[in-house]
């Protein structure tokens, strides 16, 4: 199991390494410093010399992954990909356009992000779970029925509806909390309590009817059929046989998500005014702050990778046929 | 007769289906013993695994039942059991063991607590008397290294095991009644009949009533004392087991032992059963065997017979009723003479020293730490015209010959010399030999495209072949083709899954014969299909050989099919062959032990009351081979010599073997 572990971690090293050369050749090659400088400078009545300017401050004025003119070692070192992508290896994502630090702006936003997406995401798995195996126990009812017909509803609506609707009923018409807006420390629940709600609300309609799929197939398997021959009651079958089978693919399924979660949400962060990486990346993207977006493209491509790689692991910890072969 | 434990009284089981309500049970009456086995017997589709899962009540909640249906249990009325105290019935009193041990198990729990959990259920007893308790019941089973068997997952079991992992789980509450729903089916003779002989042990100490459900007449004379012949929902002849085998008196359970291949009936077509099991929907009014009997007159047609008593035996069948117009039911009717001549003869496939080896790779570079040498040097050869027929276990290596003769998996070593060409290490010209060699394999529900209907399925080996250039002359070949294996005309513009079985495996010919290939390789061709439908696709392969001229290799491990087709057999045991020679001579006169073995462990309808398991263990792994003969850790007659090298070829009265036995030191 060990050896599978570690030849899961080197093959993520050459996916890294060439998400890193992509994100470059995107923010480098294909869109270049001078469209940077263009777009950053506005231009309509930017002179050459004042983009000039603009591409040495931020020290885009190295040659792209070779440079004849340096001695030695900084042939190589002294060129753009080596000092702008080499350091994001170290999670050094250097300063901003505007000259923020960008890594202390991450180790700051992560934490009102990771705030709204964990609840989120263990209230929403909890109560998605739960659901669907209420209504695969009633299998073939009006409760089943009914159940997946407001699945259905439900996830025909958007996203935003819920966003407005819970913002005017809950913040606006019966004031029991915040329209939106951030505090850190315990008050922060009280900011925290709609967005989350919302989540969980829009995230029911896939969750339960994917999950409900997933212990209807496992429910129909000639282990089940045993396990009703042994006498065991249909609640029994379902909590122990039927939903240990099924948390292999809904598990794996979250743990994906997991490095992501640092990330945030990039509409509920701000529509709520929560200051975290969901917002930051959105105000990155308006401010045009090249720095910014890269970093957390780069980012989110590195925790996408530690995802898949926490997947495959927690696959050798859940199933026995893949963790004794 | 002692009580008995299980009344059946009147079952009438209806399901509900979209097209109506599906009378799959419809007035069945049984009682079984204690200490006795009751085998139901019928086709696919007769009702037989309805009845028991009627009996366990293990049929979905919509199910309905006869207003007058009785299952007793005891005294007990199961029917009318509310479903908290049928629970208590269900793995205490009454066990299952169902016909697929590959997924009736748990994947994701041990198999200790697989069983404990029974014993939690059903006893008081504590946690570590239930441990000590599962490990007596998998020792009982026959399983040696108790102590880890406790500790696997079902994954790290063979299919054997595994089968007697859920005999162990049904035997754990001890039951008076146990449902074994085709046990053996899915497994190799020399495991069924081990598994077989360990069901009967334990039936004799615990005295337990047997309910059998199978299709294999070989195993019901083997182990059944009473036998119920199911068809289409109904039984038509019940009788204690001598009796039936000796005499049995339904046109349809005549035309069943009629239709069984055999040695003997080497020289005749088999018979077949015309026409179709009736829809249970809407059942026709008389006897619903009618349409398909040699005997039925009009009243047949419009009048259910009942199950009348002549004798020893009850018979649902209007010729034993009081209006009986014959006094004696002619036997059979004339064979169909079908004597094989083979007119010319020369050498058309030989293969030489033939290996196929997988490499294991393990730890953390994938480096390769050993092979499984699935085919081990492997010789034989094939006239023109006649059918060689490969058997020997699952596991063997028989199929991936095939596949390897073929290219469809590369050979590790070896020559294939086809007419003089070398097929291996030519992949570029291999194509146009596609057209000489076909294939048919064993499922022909999951070998044929969905999505393509029968004319581009059977015109698609001709395009590939660019054989026929214009649509018109393709589509006539395909007609011709569907007549020739007895398909109606219609077929050609609908799709696989609105066929039957034994429909689609013509359909599979009907395609492999399309390039006109001299050669055919069957792959278990006939294993997913039911007795009658058998004899179809066994006389259809026979026909065609004779017509056409074609040679078979014929795969499989059903002995009776292969001595009723094969011109000669080559036996495989662990990716070599072990014997060869003329089909009558190996099948009559066996020289290995292991085929001594294989031929004994298939259980035969004339063979009586007894269960031999000749062939101790399992196949070892072609990973790991045993040293020296591959067979010594199962042989019976294994000598000092076996275990230190593999023996050479020896030939007697004509018969290829490996074993030291034959050969003078």
């Amino acid at each position: 199991m060990w050896a599978y572990i570690i030849r899961r971690i080197l093959y993520a090293i050459p996916i890294l390494i060439g998400v890193n050369l992509l994100t470059f050749l995107l923010f480098f090659v294909v869109n270049t410093p001078q469209d940077m400088a263009v777009v950053h400078l506005g231009d309509r009545y930017v002179t050459q010399e004042a983009i000039d300017r603009w591409i040495v401050t931020n020290g885009y004025d190295k040659p792209t992954f070779y440079n004849p003119k340096a001695q030695g070692i900084d042939k190589i070192s002294d060129t753009l990909f080596y000092q702008q992508s080499m350091r994001l290896f170290t999670f050094n994502f250097g300063t901003s356009d505007t000259g923020r630090e960008i890594g202390h702006d991450i180790s700051e936003r992560m934490w009102p992000s990771l705030a709204l997406a964990i609840p989120s995401l263990l209230l929403g798995l909890g109560l998605n779970v739960m659901l669907a195996l209420l209504m695969v126990l009633f299998r073939g009812t009006q409760i089943d029925t009914w159940g997946v017909t407001i699945c259905v509803a439900l996830m025909s609506i958007s996203g935003l509806f819920f966003i407005i609707t819970g913002q005017y009923v809950l913040a606006k018409l019966f004031k029991w909390v915040p329209i939106s807006g951030y505090e850190s420390g315990l008050s922060a629940i009280k900011f925290l309590a709609l967005p989350v709600l919302v989540s969980v609300i829009a995230g029911i309609g896939s969750g339960v009817r994917w999950y409900r799929t997933l212990f209807l197939e496992e429910i129909n398997k000639d282990y089940v059929r045993t396990a009703r021959a042994k006498g065991l009651s249909d609640i029994a079958i379902l909590f122990k046989h039927v939903l240990k089978n099924a948390l292999i693919p809904i598990l794996t399924g979250v743990v994906v998500l997991i490095p992501s979660l640092f990330l945030g949400s990039l509409l509920l962060e701000s529509f709520f005014a929560i200051p975290g990486l969901g917002s930051y990346t959105i105000d990155a993207i308006r401010a045009q702050d090249f720095a910014i977006v890269r970093s957390m493209v780069f980012l989110g491509s590195v925790l996408y990778i530690l995802g898949l790689l926490l997947t495959d692991i927690s696959y050798t910890l859940v199933d026995p046929r893949v963790r004794l072969n | 007769m002692t009580e008995p434990i299980l009344t059946v009284k009147h079952l009438r089981t209806y399901l509900p289906s979209a097209q109506g309500l599906v009378r799959a049970v419809d007035d069945v009456s049984f009682t079984i013993a204690r200490g006795q086995t009751l085998a139901l017997v019928g086709e696919s589709g007769s009702g037989k695994t309805i009845t028991a899962h009627s009996i366990a009540q293990l049929l979905q909640e919509d199910v309905c039942y006869g207003e007058n249906s009785q299952i007793l249990l005891g005294d007990i009325d199961l029917l009318r059991l509310p479903e908290v105290a049928m629970r208590q019935i269900r793995g205490r009193r009454i066990g299952v063991i169902f016909q697929e041990p590959m997924t009736s198990l748990n994947p994701v729990f041990t198999v200790g607590e697989q069983i404990i959990e029974v014993l939690r259920l059903h006893t008081t007893l504590s946690r570590r008397a239930r441990n000590h308790r599962a490990m007596e019941l998998l020792h009982a089973v026959g399983i040696a290294d108790v102590k880890q068997c406790m500790q696997d997952y079902p994954h790290q079991l063979s299919g054997g095991m595994k089968q007697r992992v859920m005999i162990a789980i049904a035997l754990a509450g001890e039951p008076d009644l146990l449902i074994a729903d085709e046990p053996t089916t899915a497994l190799d003779v020399t495991i069924q009949a081990q598994v077989l002989s360990v069901l009967q042990k334990i039936q004799q100490e615990l005295s337990m009533g047997i309910l059998l459900i199978t299709h294999d007449l070989g195993v019901v004379a083997q182990v059944a004392d009473q036998v119920a012949v199911m068809y289409a929902g109904q039984i038509i002849e019940y009788a204690p087991s001598t009796v039936f085998f000796a005499n049995a008196q339904h046109p349809y359970s005549q035309r069943l032992f009629e239709s069984l291949p055999s040695l003997n009936k080497r020289n005749y077509l088999l018979d077949m059963i015309p026409g179709h099991v009736p829809s249970l929907i809407d059942p026709p009014p008389g006897c619903r065997f009618a349409a398909r009997c040699r005997y039925a007159w009009d009243v047949c047609e419009t009048q259910l017979p009942a199950l009348t008593s002549t004798g020893a035996q009850q018979v649902r069948c209007h010729l034993y009723t009081k209006e009986q117009p014959l006094t004696h039911l002619p036997v059979s009717e004339k064979q169909v003479v079908m004597e094989k001549v083979i007119t010319e003869s020369h050498t058309l496939l030989s293969v030489q020293d033939l290996t196929v080896h997988f490499p294991i790779r393990r730890g953390l570079f994938k480096r390769v730490v050993g092979l499984v040498k699935a085919v081990d040097g492997v010789d034989l050869s094939v006239q023109a015209g006649e059918t060689l027929a490969l058997v020997g276990e699952s596991g063997c290596g028989k199929t991936t010959v095939a596949k390897s003769l073929l290219n469809l998996v590369p050979a590790t070593s070896g020559k294939v010399v086809y007419l003089d060409q070398e097929l291996t290490h030519h992949k570029q010209d291999l194509r146009k030999f596609r057209s000489h060699l076909q294939i048919i394999f064993q499922d022909p529900f999951a070998s044929l495209d969905p999505r393509m209907s029968v004319t581009d399925i059977i015109a698609e080996g001709l395009l590939a072949q660019r054989l026929v250039a214009s649509d018109k002359a393709r589509l006539e070949i395909v007609n011709r083709l569907l007549q020739q294996v007895g398909l109606p005309l219609g077929s050609a513009v609908r799709y696989p899954h609105q066929f039957s079985g034994g429909q689609r495996q013509r359909i599979a010919i009907a395609r492999a014969l399309a390039v006109s290939p001299q050669m055919i390789i069957c792959d278990e061709p006939t294993s997913a299909l039911d007795v009658s439908v058998q004899a179809q696709i066994v006389n259809l392969l026979k026909n065609l050989q004779q017509e056409l001229g074609l040679a078979y290799i014929f795969i499989s491990h059903n002995i009776a099919v292969v001595s009723y087709l094969a011109d000669r057999v080559a036996v495989m045991y662990l990716g070599r062959i072990v014997e060869e020679g003329r089909a009558q001579q190996v099948l009559a006169t066996p020289k290995h032990p292991y085929t001594q073995g294989l031929l004994q462990s298939v259980p035969e309808v004339g063979g009586g009351h007894k269960i031999l398991a000749p062939v101790q263990g399992e196949l070892p792994s072609p990973a790991h081979p045993p040293k020296g003969c591959h067979f010594s850790p199962r042989c019976p007659h294994v000598m000092p010599i076996c275990r230190q090298s593999y023996p050479p070829k020896a030939v007697i009265d004509g018969q290829m073997v490996k074993c030291y036995l034959y050969i003078e030191s």
